[in-house]
């Protein structure tokens, strides 16, 4: 069963955001506020973490980074803002994904579950894959920068392993957004942003090129 | 007719008049004052002249008749004097009976009375004309000043509220143009003050909508839940809509651009807009380097409103850079069509009867994001019926 942690300070969509992904067959707990939050995490990891932004006591956004530091377990946030500021530093703390308050509880379960397939991800090629100092083996899902070992959160691993599927190819917004995200077409395209910034900061800036108008590549 | 042209012929007007009248007291005085002392030199001739006729010495004085003015002018022992056509000067007296006259020609001063008439319109010209040029000048300044005070109230009318005129100087028109300055930055924070207070409201209204929402969907299914669920779904649509008009509003909006081709624009939108049976015509179809998410969210947005507010069929046409949607609808009322014409999509369409249930903000949104996109937005009604929304993209 899934377990899932919510952390919100609407008693409202927090009670009955909790009935619906229940009815989805998930076991979710929840807290009130981010240091409740936090308490409830370190007492469990759950298999995803759903944060508001605007929480009480510890703010939603540090208490995804918090989480962070401890371990590569799936965030999405969860807020009433939408706007450019907002959801890039909650991608940048760490987050997974980003959805906006009103939402659809299909919606959301549709967000966990795209977050928990990245996690189990099935190996898509057996040979270790390598790009010069860069290797990554696909089957313990380890990345190695000039030996040393990278820790990659699923989702920037998932969107490496596309990258490295097809090395030189462009690859737009909306194709990353679909194949590792798993948005038909109305995801928001500044989660691939943040996230192709966050693979950058980890493997080095210079392997993931911007193709202006067009998207991202691999260089070979 | 123009300030400038108007204050120009003024000006020459007033510059040619003023010569007029000083030439003609000049000319005027200095025929009189030229006569008059002709009159005496020709008169003190005579006497010295008739002194030496007295005396017996060979003169050039005449015995005999003068114009009868100057033989009617005289008396016995008086002198006078006489000018002839203008042309020549006589001087006479008359002594014991007999006329004595003496003469000469005035030609010399005419000449010198031309020469000045002369000299006095060749002045008079250059002083009008100068005067005329200073005033163009001026006048053109200050017409040119007055033109773009006005412009920059029509870029402010038209919506552009960083428009400013920045005069410079003291005088009146930069005076006006400070007080216009001063008006469009009041203007400015009042709408963004109450664009603030709009996305704030909406934003506040996100939660508890979010609950309603997410609530709704646990009832258990039957008519009353559907009922709920449709109303916090209606709800949930305008809570972003008016957010998306805030921001647009906000001018903050930057476009994210990739290359697409347009028909594959218009097919996707048509399945984001969820309206059933509308029909994609791609007559051709073009690259176009644009934010396919803004792209997408105008024509949807152009085909709800055809479903919501024509009638079925609603087409959408790709042709190159443009995009048309078209209902066979009554089509836009003529006033509305003349408001969109003009001023562009009127948020909820208050004040039309003809449309009973508003126009939403599906149009302002629509052309909002046009806006953001470089892309042009236009109206019109179909010879046959129904609306026809226009965008061209590039």
């Amino acid at each position: 069963m899934i377990d899932v942690l919510l952390v919100e300070d609407d008693p409202v969509i927090r009670e009955a955001t909790g009935m619906a992904l229940e009815l989805y067959g998930m076991r979710v707990r929840t807290a009130s506020d981010g240091l409740g939050g936090l308490a409830e995490f370190r007492a469990r990891p759950p298999d995803v973490a759903l944060l508001d932004v605007m929480l009480p006591h510890l703010d939603g956004v540090s208490l995804a980074r918090r989480i962070r530091e401890g371990g590569e377990t799936p965030i999405i946030m969860i807020s009433a803002r939408s706007d450019a500021i907002d959801v890039i530093n909650a991608l940048e703390a760490g987050a997974d994904d980003y959805v906006t308050k009103p939402f659809d509880a299909a919606v959301l379960h549709a967000r966990i579950r795209a977050v928990l397939r990245r996690v189990a991800m099935p190996g898509q090629a057996n040979a270790p894959l390598a790009f010069g100092d860069l290797a990554i083996d696909v089957e313990s899902m380890e990345v190695r920068l000039r030996g040393e070992r990278v820790a990659l959160t699923p989702t920037e691993l998932k969107l490496l392993l596309e990258f490295a599927a097809e090395p030189g190819v462009v690859l737009s917004r909306d194709t990353l957004l679909n194949r590792v995200w798993d948005y038909a077409w109305d995801g928001d395209t500044r989660v691939v942003d943040v996230h192709v910034q966050r693979l950058r900061a980890k493997i080095g800036n210079d392997r993931i090129e911007t193709v202006r108008g067009f998207g991202y590549k691999l260089r070979r | 007719m123009g300030l400038r042209a108007k204050l120009s012929l003024v000006i020459v007007g007033m510059s040619v008049l003023v010569a007029t009248v000083l030439s003609l007291l000049v000319h005027t005085r200095t025929a009189v004052v030229t006569l008059d002392s002709a009159r005496r030199g020709l008169d003190a001739e005579l006497t010295s002249t008739l002194i030496r006729h007295q005396e017996g010495q060979d003169t050039p004085l005449a015995a005999g008749d003068v114009p009868a003015p100057l033989a009617a002018a005289l008396g016995e022992g008086t002198r006078a004097t006489y000018l002839q056509d203008g042309t020549t000067l006589w001087a006479a007296t008359r002594a014991d009976g007999q006329t004595l006259s003496l003469r000469r020609s005035y030609e010399a001063e005419n000449a010198e009375l031309a020469r000045l008439d002369r000299i006095l319109l060749g002045s008079g010209v250059a002083a009008a004309l100068f005067a005329s040029g200073v005033g163009l000048v001026v006048a053109g300044g200050l017409s040119s000043r007055i033109r773009a005070v006005a412009r920059t109230a029509a870029h402010i009318a038209e919506g552009d509220l960083s428009a400013r005129v920045e005069a410079r100087g003291r005088d009146e028109i930069a005076a006006v143009g400070a007080a216009l300055d001063q008006m469009a930055d009041a203007l400015r924070a009042r709408l963004e003050a109450e664009r603030r207070v709009t996305a704030d409201i909406a934003h506040e209204l996100r939660t508890p909508v979010a609950g309603l929402v997410t609530a709704a969907g646990l009832l258990p299914s039957g008519r009353p839940a559907e009922l709920v669920r449709d109303s916090a779904a209606t709800l949930r649509r305008l809570v972003e809509d008016i957010l998306e008009v805030a921001r647009l509003d906000a001018s903050a909006e930057t476009p994210v651009r990739e290359v697409r081709s347009s028909g594959a624009l218009a097919r996707r939108a048509v399945v984001a807009s969820g309206v059933p049976g509308v029909e994609v015509v791609v007559a051709g179809e073009a690259e176009v380097e644009t934010d396919p998410r803004r792209v997408e969210r105008i024509l949807a947005n152009l085909v709800t409103n055809a479903a919501r507010h024509g009638a079925p069929p609603v087409r959408v046409n790709v042709t190159g850079f443009s995009v048309t949607v078209r209902d066979h609808g009554p089509g836009f009322p003529e006033p509305m069509l003349v408001m969109l014409r003009e001023h562009g999509p009127q948020r909820f369409g208050t004040g039309s009867a003809a449309r009973e249930d508003g126009v939403g903000l599906g149009l302002t949104i629509a052309a909002g994001q046009a806006r953001v996109l470089g892309a042009h937005l236009s109206f019109a009604n179909a010879p046959d019926g129904g609306a026809i929304v226009r965008l061209d993209l590039a």
